[in-house]
């Protein structure tokens, strides 16, 4: 038995060694290699799970392998379908104490062995959330198929859905949101049949019916005060048309909107006139990381259906008291768009209360229909205003819609720049002076996901953790709940 | 192996091929333009990982209705697929005969058993088609720009149906026939041109077709989007109009996303991988067809979704007189509004 048994296990081990990739001594092309993503010089975070790539198929090349090298620790991959996808154990034992990552590709052209420039990819202590969300819905126009929201791992390749409309009777949900990336601290929005806000507090759920006589909608944008207490939210009258021509191919607009506040004790709303008034249209609050200032994107009350491309918002903060559930008298322009032009939408501020990153385009709110949106920043604690376009950063299509990790060191955003129309998360490092690395598109476990999947990610959202609620304990609410009415102040 | 069993071996399998052909070639004679309806919203991806995503999220059933639903995209595959049954049932009938029959008799029998079964459930039942399935087998032909085929099922027919008014007048307009024979019909509206009332994504995608013909390129594509939306992003049909929407535009790499896709088809990657030449607009100017689409594009943007059909026509018409479909339409709407106010 022992004779046979022993022949063959050699044959196994000798077959598998002499099929594992091995470095091949090639010849230098002095070329970057043909990769999406794009990964020379990207800074990843630790604790992401592995980028995947593919490398173009026009590049000719055969027997494609991935050489991976941090310090002495190397590992060698082969292709699949031009496709690498490193084993995300293999992954995180080379960049253990690794500062830096060369990836070497080689492939054989007419017979002989090749490699393109190495790829270096820097490896960052600063830590990224370990959870993100997202919606998933066609980049359509009136109608949706599938959708939902969906949470991701980032350490690892796992999606879960929170929710899908598949348990909403095929309604659509919107604006989810979490206080602090918190997710037990959450909101979004159902619409038609089983509309209301659904606000989700430590595994319990309120459904609410936010329509009142004296607001133009129910609510809409939101952001949640630090405190938990409040949320911030826009209401809105808003429509969309196609374009026949523009580039842009979707139009959004508000006829109307104010900025409210709600409080989650009292299930009231308030505002006040600075944030409702007849000559402006205000949207898309947020709180400072303090709780102390909410700032609002305001544009003048212009005929819109007769020129939507004059409606251009500013960027204004105005006091919040949280103890009296409050705001100031004053109303202060970090970006006036009367004199400096484009329009101002999603201020998001770091954690840390230093940085404000908005996105700025030419006109309007709808930033995400906008080719000419991108991201830009100031620093707050600077003693004189200046506005930074995010260089390195946007593209030359729509770059949006972002949110900042708890450590304010990662930012995601959403971006149509790999083919002009469903977005992709992308990721950059900020440094301490507010210096951002080269983009890359979350990582997924199949380097051709993004190829194959028709949906756009719609608002990126970190979480500090996974949201555990069961999406069934939100659909019986939704079902079998009327919700409560919620109350008017003014 | 004896030689006589080697030799019945090799006169089975022979018996076998020559009624699988004879199967094939009177289902490929006979299947009515409908069979290939549903394939043309959703097809297979030759795809592990689509594989695997489909079965989890529709499970493994749609993905094996998704495998042979592929083969109905032309007759002469469909009728590959749908021989498969019959010659099972010819295996079959031949061993229980062989009870009782002998001879060329045993041979005969069964082979006439099947094809009666298959001509009378497979080709005469499938024929006796009511209007839902007329429309599904228009609906085929409107897909393949069979426009003479629609032209001759509507002869000595009075058709009241919306939808299948838009289907002839689109022959009509693609053959240069609608402004002489529009009042062949009792059209009475917009809606026998330009349907108004969406109730299916099908709807949604006429109108896409019904739009391109008549030179409205983002309407096309936003109907073309919107049923492809509720089909799972999974029509061939509409992922193709799509690229050619998209290439009209010179939105090339999103038309590329959708070319990526066909790829992945059997019976469509040819199509894609000839379309991918036309993603540049030296390539675009020098197609016939999509050259005289994209100068269909109005130079001034505006939402045609919200402004008349008759003004659109109007610009496309006077910008590109070459495109003379959207003249046929811009004339036949023209007559319909004289109808009405006569």
């Amino acid at each position: 038995m022992k004779a046979r048994i022993f022949p063959l296990l050699a044959s196994v081990v000798f077959t598998m060694l002499a099929c594992s990739p091995k470095e091949q001594e090639a010849a230098k092309l002095g070329k970057p290699a043909p990769t999406w993503p794009d990964m020379a010089g990207v800074t990843l975070p630790c604790n992401l799970a592995p980028l995947t790539f593919s490398v173009d198929a026009t590049c000719d090349l055969t027997s494609l392998q991935a050489i991976y090298q941090a310090g002495d620790k190397q590992v060698i991959i082969e292709a699949d379908n031009n496709a690498f996808a490193i084993d995300p154990a293999d992954w995180n034992s080379l960049i253990e104490g690794a500062t830096e990552v060369s990836v070497r590709i080689q492939g054989k052209k007419d017979g002989n062995w090749v490699e393109y420039d190495a790829i270096k990819l820097s490896i960052s202590p600063d830590r990224i959330d370990p959870w993100m969300s997202y919606r998933k819905i066609e980049p359509g126009h009136e109608i949706w198929g599938k959708m939902g929201i969906y949470q991701r791992n980032l350490e690892t390749y796992e999606e879960r859905a929170i929710l899908t409309n598949d348990e909403t009777n095929g309604g659509c949900m919107n604006c989810h949101s979490y206080n602090q990336r918190n997710p037990q601290q959450m909101l979004f929005h159902l619409r038609q049949e089983l509309g209301g806000t659904y606000v989700i507090r430590n595994g319990e759920i309120e459904k609410l019916n936010t329509k009142t006589p004296q607001t133009i909608s129910a609510l809409v944008y939101p952001y949640w005060h630090p405190t938990g207490r409040y949320v911030a939210f826009s209401v809105n009258s808003t429509q969309q048309a196609a374009h026949s021509t523009n580039p842009n191919r979707v139009e959004v607009f508000d006829n109307e909107s104010d900025v409210v506040v709600y409080d989650v004790e009292k299930h009231e709303i308030f505002t006040c006139p600075e944030l409702k008034s007849e000559a402006a249209y205000e949207t898309f609050p947020t709180f400072s990381p303090d709780g102390k200032m909410l700032y609002f994107c305001s544009a003048d009350s212009v005929n819109v259906k007769k020129d939507y491309q004059s409606v251009h918002y500013s960027l204004c903060s105005i006091e919040f008291d949280a103890a009296k559930g409050g705001f100031g008298t004053k109303v202060d322009t970090l970006y006036n768009a009367r004199t400096q032009g484009g329009s101002i939408s999603f201020p998001r501020i770091s954690p840390d209360g230093r940085w404000l990153m908005v996105t700025h385009h030419g006109y309007g709110n709808f930033s995400i229909w906008h080719k000419d949106a991108d991201l830009w920043m100031t620093d707050l604690n600077a003693e004189e205003r200046t506005w930074n376009k995010l260089q390195g950063v946007n593209s030359n299509d729509v770059d949006s819609y972002h949110c900042w990790t708890s450590n304010g060191r990662w930012v995601v955003f959403s971006s149509r720049r790999d083919n002009g129309l469903y977005t992709i998360p992308y990721l950059t490092h900020v440094d301490a002076n507010g210096n951002f690395s080269k983009p890359f598109p979350v990582p997924q476990a199949d380097a051709f996901y993004y190829d194959r999947c028709m949906k756009s990610f719609n608002i990126p959202e970190f979480m500090l953790s996974d949201v555990e609620i069961l999406s069934s304990k939100i659909s019986e609410k939704a079902k079998n709940d009327k919700g409560i009415d919620v109350s008017f102040r003014y | 192996m004896p030689k006589s069993k080697k030799h019945n071996i090799a006169k089975a399998i022979l018996g076998a091929m020559a009624a699988y052909a004879a199967i094939v070639l009177l289902l490929a004679w006979q299947l009515p333009d409908w069979i290939g309806f549903s394939e043309q919203w959703r097809t297979f991806y030759w795809d592990w990982a689509w594989v695997s995503e489909n079965a989890h999220e529709n499970g493994w059933l749609q993905v094996v209705s998704d495998f042979f639903v592929q083969f109905l995209a032309n007759k002469w595959s469909a009728a590959l697929l749908y021989a498969l049954p019959c010659l099972l049932i010819w295996i079959a009938l031949s061993a229980i005969l062989k009870r009782w029959l002998k001879g060329w008799v045993l041979r005969i029998a069964p082979i006439a058993i099947v094809l009666a079964g298959a001509w009378i459930f497979l080709c005469n039942g499938l024929q006796n088609i009511d209007s839902n399935q007329r429309f599904k087998g228009q609906m085929c032909l409107v897909g393949k720009a069979n426009w003479q085929e629609i032209i001759k099922q509507s002869q000595g027919r009075t058709i009241s149906n919306h939808l299948e008014l838009n289907m002839l007048n689109l022959a009509l307009a693609e053959t240069g026939n609608l402004k002489a024979h529009l009042k062949d019909q009792p059209s009475q509206d917009v809606n026998a041109l330009f349907v108004l009332k969406i109730e299916s994504p099908y709807v949604s995608a006429l109108l896409s077709d019904v739009y391109w013909s008549a030179g409205e390129i983002s309407m096309s594509q936003y109907y073309a989007f919107e049923a492809n939306e509720k089909m799972d992003n999974l029509s061939p049909r509409l992922l193709k109009r799509l690229a050619l929407t998209n290439i009209a535009f010179g939105h090339y790499a999103v038309a590329e996303k959708y070319l990526k896709w066909l790829d992945k088809t059997l019976f469509y990657s040819d199509w894609s991988q000839k379309c991918r030449a036309l993603l540049n607009d030296k390539a675009v100017e020098a197609d016939p067809v999509l050259k005289l689409k994209r100068k269909c594009i109005p130079e001034e943007n505006c939402f045609p979704s919200v402004s008349s059909i008759v003004y659109d026509l109007q610009k496309i018409v006077a910008k590109n007189p070459e495109h003379t479909t959207s003249q046929q339409y811009l004339d036949a709407l023209s007559q319909l509004y004289n109808i009405v106010s006569e």
